[in-house]
């Protein structure tokens, strides 16, 4: 059983506090991204989990085990680096069988298990060849089959696909997560890059400033965030975020902001953040009840989506729109369902469940 | 009329061009001449038969039917020249060599992937030492050696000899292992291995061109050493090629009369040509690491 | 593993411990080989064996500062002398080392047709050991039928007594001699920091509008100015103490025109016996070294790079 969990890890350097009491389980054979933005820890977090850095508090466990004191060597985990880290000196063929040799598995288990890995990813062709020889997409397999052959308990993977460009990333993304199916292994795979957290992921652990903010399945992620952070980290472009305040009035409670007003209630008054994805507002060409008055700004043509920068009285909105049939200037008229209204509490960030209605 | 004063424009910047080049290869052959007159001059006289007092400028110009092997002969007929000057500066070197770059390599890689506490003043400490003037460790050496009674035996030679290179070949190590990725290390240790299971299977195997390197600058000083064979040396059969180029140089320049010169330039080659083609081989690894390392004037 | 890392003393012993056993071997050197001579040469500096010299016997009697009120008071001139004589030595090397290393650095660092050619041949008198270079330099700076002096006759110059006289003679050649010696290495190491230089730089500042001269000033003096700085310092220390030179071609002469700190010590201990005045000053020229090292290092960014 290769559960692994993590209990109030605490990673300090010096001053800065890198890790800041994490805790979370990744079940056996589960899929787990951490996901964040660069120098948010969730590198360092993995690095914990393999024992190449000793967390400051907390334990670490992996199966029934507590691994504190656990040499890497002896965790039986195997890391796949962002630099692929292969080693330069070595054949493929012997940059695969490295970790075989120094656990002295006989010869000819090595042979037959480099073999077959290498057929497996497709690389059995450049077995003879060294690092130095290979595209990045060759030596991004190659690092891949360096810990498949060792068959661990646990995978970590440290932004393996950050250094492919678009297309081999996509391809990739798709034969590792086909790779995951397969051998139902617990992989925790590192991310910035909130695509390949949504596509790989069984459950998203999302990091921000060394803090564990949200961890849920992809879409409870998306549909449900649990802190403004995430909202905003999470889709793109980031959900729109309105600044108002919950204000107790002769007439209910009010959510305002500037050019909103909503029925509101399930809170205390205070300041709180509306956060709404541009997909879920809707653009109209002209004004109904409750609809915002904006002109636009600009129009982004990805082909297949367009993004309409708008500017209201008071700032900006993104939205979501199908037809691209608009001109910079023009004047248009957004609303948006309440249903798809999110609220984060201004202080602390964290979610809280209103309901609203115009 | 824009033209013509286009036109106009680009001929003066071409000359300019022409110009500085021509000035450039001008400044590079003086250079280039200071640089190899002495090195010609060493391989010219060490292929005549000539005393110091008859060399003249005209006497150096290239004359095929001047050249003799006359001096080559001289001094490799002498079977001294092999079973003890060239033996022992060989023993000399390559024990010093071998032994001095284990020592930097476990140094270089203490200092370069260990944070253990103390490394700050320890880097210090050793930066501060090595102020020290080193040739003036010979009289504390002297003393320190004779009390133990290895004044002029190869042990009491070879120990500070291995000594003189250790912290600059330590630095050198030090640097070319902080350029290797750590993840490397890192993998391996993911891998299955053990702290020193990465540095043999991983370092190491990446250091060897620096290896190299610092085995050659370990081997030059004690190969070409005269202050501490010179005062450690006393009888025959310890003598070295150094001590033995210097005896001859200072016959053959106090007149000439006795020797004839080129036999001192024939020796000169001979003992300085095989470091000079290392030299110009691992140009780039040597250049690299000086630049970080220290200097050799 | 990461150096940024400031750990607590325990934490980081318990992890890097293994650390000591790899610098055990150095540190056995150290001490035994570096520590403790340099210990015995302070005691030597205290010490005396009596009025005569003693051949081959170690200073045993204790005289506290005696030596160090000699040379500060009876023989305070050669003091003087040597102190002024090694600054002058070291400083002007270095500065005709970096102008002319400079120079030549920056001519190799344009597209030049058979610069590698040059770059080459002009490693040679680096390559070759200086002691081999320096008896054939000693050779060729002889007054009566030395070669240097035959090439000046060619422009009608009349010869220099070189190692016999006055002050710029001497030490010109010295001088010059050293710049043979040293120069490539100088040259090399500045082509090296200059190619590491961004050629869009030059070309934006081209663009720009910007002369030779204030590109020279403005991106490569910024960008190779550390390693022109932590080189010329290496090299100044390292010069300071640099033996052979003097000691072959003069040995310090004429009188003591050109005698160094190292120069008078090896002669003082091994060619008078007086063991206990090389050692004095062997201490004040430690002291100066380490009075101009530590400073450089401590407050420059020159050396920073031996504490990543």
């Amino acid at each position: 059983m290769a559960t692994v969990r993590l209990e109030h890890i605490t990673k300090k350097f010096g001053e800065t506090t890198a890790v800041d009491d994490i805790s979370l389980t990744v079940n056996d054979g589960e899929f787990v991204v951490l996901l964040g933005p660069s120098g948010c820890g969730k590198t360092t977090t993995l690095r914990i989990v393999s024992g190449l850095e000793v967390q400051s508090e907390g334990h670490v466990y992996i199966g029934d085990r507590v691994v504190d004191d656990v040499e890497p060597k002896d965790r039986n985990v195997a890391m796949v680096f962002q630099s692929y880290a292969l080693y330069p000196h070595l054949k493929i063929y012997d940059n695969i069988a490295f970790g075989l040799k120094a656990r002295h598995v006989p010869r000819a288990e090595i042979i037959k298990k480099v073999n077959e890995t290498a057929k497996m990813l497709q690389i059995h062709q450049l077995l003879d060849r060294k690092p130095a020889a290979l595209s990045g997409g060759q030596r991004q397999r190659v690092a891949l089959a360096r810990a498949l052959v060792r068959d661990p308990e646990v995978f970590l993977l440290d932004e393996p696909l950050s250094n492919l460009d678009a297309k081999l990333r996509a391809a990739t993304r798709i034969e590792i997560k086909n790779l995951h199916l397969r051998l139902r292994k617990t992989m925790i795979y590192v991310t910035h890059d909130q695509v390949e957290a949504m596509t790989l992921a069984d459950k998203i652990a999302v990091i921000n400033q060394g803090k564990l903010l949200q961890f849920a399945s992809p879409m409870d992620v998306f549909m449900k965030p649990a802190h403004r952070f995430v909202g905003d980290f999470v889709g793109y472009p980031s959900m729109n975020m309105l600044g108002g305040e919950l204000e107790e009035t002769s007439a209910g409670t009010f959510f305002f902001t500037p050019v909103i007003r909503m029925k509101a209630s399930g809170a205390q008054t205070g300041k709180y953040f509306l956060g709404i994805r541009p997909e879920d507002i809707v653009v109209s060409k002209s004004s109904s009840e409750n609809s915002l008055e904006c002109s636009v700004r600009g129009l982004e043509r990805t082909g297949s989506d367009n993004y309409l920068f708008l500017d209201y009285s008071e700032g900006g909105i993104v939205a979501s729109v199908t037809s691209p049939d608009y001109s910079v200037g023009e004047k248009v008229y957004v609303t948006f369902d309440p249903v798809n209204a999110h609220f984060f509490d201004a202080a602390t960030g964290a979610a809280v469940q209103l309901s609203a209605s115009f | 009329m824009k033209l013509p004063s286009f036109f106009g424009s680009m001929k003066k910047r071409l000359k300019g061009r022409i110009v500085s080049r021509i000035l450039s290869h001008f400044a590079l052959i003086v250079a280039t001449l200071f640089a190899l007159f002495p090195i010609y001059f060493i391989f010219w006289t060490s292929i005549l038969k000539i005393q110091l007092a008859a060399i003249t400028l005209s006497s150096l110009i290239p004359n095929l039917a001047l050249i003799t092997l006359y001096n080559y002969n001289y001094v490799l007929s002498d079977p001294t020249f092999f079973t003890i000057y060239l033996k022992n500066s060989l023993i000399f070197g390559l024990s010093a060599a071998g032994v001095g770059l284990v020592l930097a390599l476990f140094t270089g890689y203490a200092l370069s992937r260990f944070t253990f506490p103390g490394r700050k003043p320890f880097i210090y400490f050793i930066i501060a030492l090595m102020q020290f003037p080193g040739t003036m460790l010979v009289i504390p050496y002297f003393f320190m050696f004779k009390e133990l009674n290895l004044i002029n035996t190869y042990l009491g030679l070879i120990i500070p000899y291995s000594a003189g290179s250790i912290v600059f070949t330590g630095i050198l190590v030090k640097n070319y292992i902080d350029s290797i990725p750590e993840d490397l290390e890192e993998a391996a240790l993911v891998d299955g291995e053990t702290r020193t299971g990465a540095f043999t299977k991983v370092i190491i195997p990446l250091i060897k061109p620096i290896l190299g390197l610092g085995i050659l600058l370990a081997f030059i000083g004690p190969y070409t050493d005269f202050i501490l064979a010179r005062a450690f040396i006393t009888g025959n059969s310890l003598q070295t090629l150094a001590l033995r180029l210097y005896s001859v140089s200072s016959i053959s320049s106090s007149g000439g009369a006795a020797i004839d010169y080129g036999v001192f330039s024939a020796f000169s080659f001979l003992m300085g040509i095989p470091i000079l083609i290392i030299y110009l081989i691992f140009q780039k690894y040597i250049i690299g690491g000086l630049t970080l390392g220290g200097v050799k004037g | 593993m990461a150096h940024i890392e400031e750990k607590p003393f325990l934490f980081r012993l318990k992890r890097e411990w293994p650390a000591y056993l790899y610098l055990l071997p150095m540190l056995v050197v150290l001490l035994l080989l570096t520590i403790y001579p340099i210990s015995l040469t302070f005691y030597y500096s205290l010490t005396f064996n009596g009025p005569l010299p003693a051949p081959g016997i170690p200073p045993n009697t204790y005289v506290g500062l005696r030596n160090y009120n000699f040379i500060g008071t009876t023989d305070l001139s050669l003091t003087e002398t040597l102190v002024l004589n090694s600054f002058f030595w070291a400083t002007a090397s270095i500065v005709i080392f970096i102008v002319v290393g400079l120079g030549l650095a920056a001519i190799l660092n344009q597209p030049l047709r058979g610069k590698t050619v040059y770059r080459t041949l002009l490693l040679f008198p680096w390559a070759m050991p200086a002691f081999i270079t320096i008896l054939t330099w000693t050779n060729m700076l002889n007054f009566n039928f030395g070669i240097i002096n035959a090439l000046l006759g060619l422009f009608n110059i009349p010869p220099v007594q070189w190692t016999t006289g006055g002050f710029w003679d001497v030490w010109g050649g010295l001088l010059l001699m050293n710049t043979w010696l040293s120069f490539p290495y100088y040259m090399v190491v500045f082509l090296a920091a200059m190619q590491s230089i961004p050629k869009d730089l030059y070309e934006s500042a081209e663009i720009d509008g910007a002369s030779i001269l204030y590109r020279f000033t403005h991106i490569t003096v910024p960008y190779i100015g550390s390693t022109v700085g932590f080189v010329a310092l290496m090299g100044w220390l390292f010069t300071f103490n640099n033996f052979y030179p003097i000691y072959l071609v003069t040995a310090g002469g004429p009188g003591n025109l050109t005698s160094i700190f190292v120069v008078r010590v090896f002669q003082e201990a091994f060619e008078r016996s007086h063991y206990s005045l090389a050692a004095t000053y062997t201490v004040i020229d430690f002291i100066i070294m380490l009075l101009v090292a530590i400073p450089a290092i401590k407050y420059t960014r020159l050396s920073e790079g031996w504490f990543k």
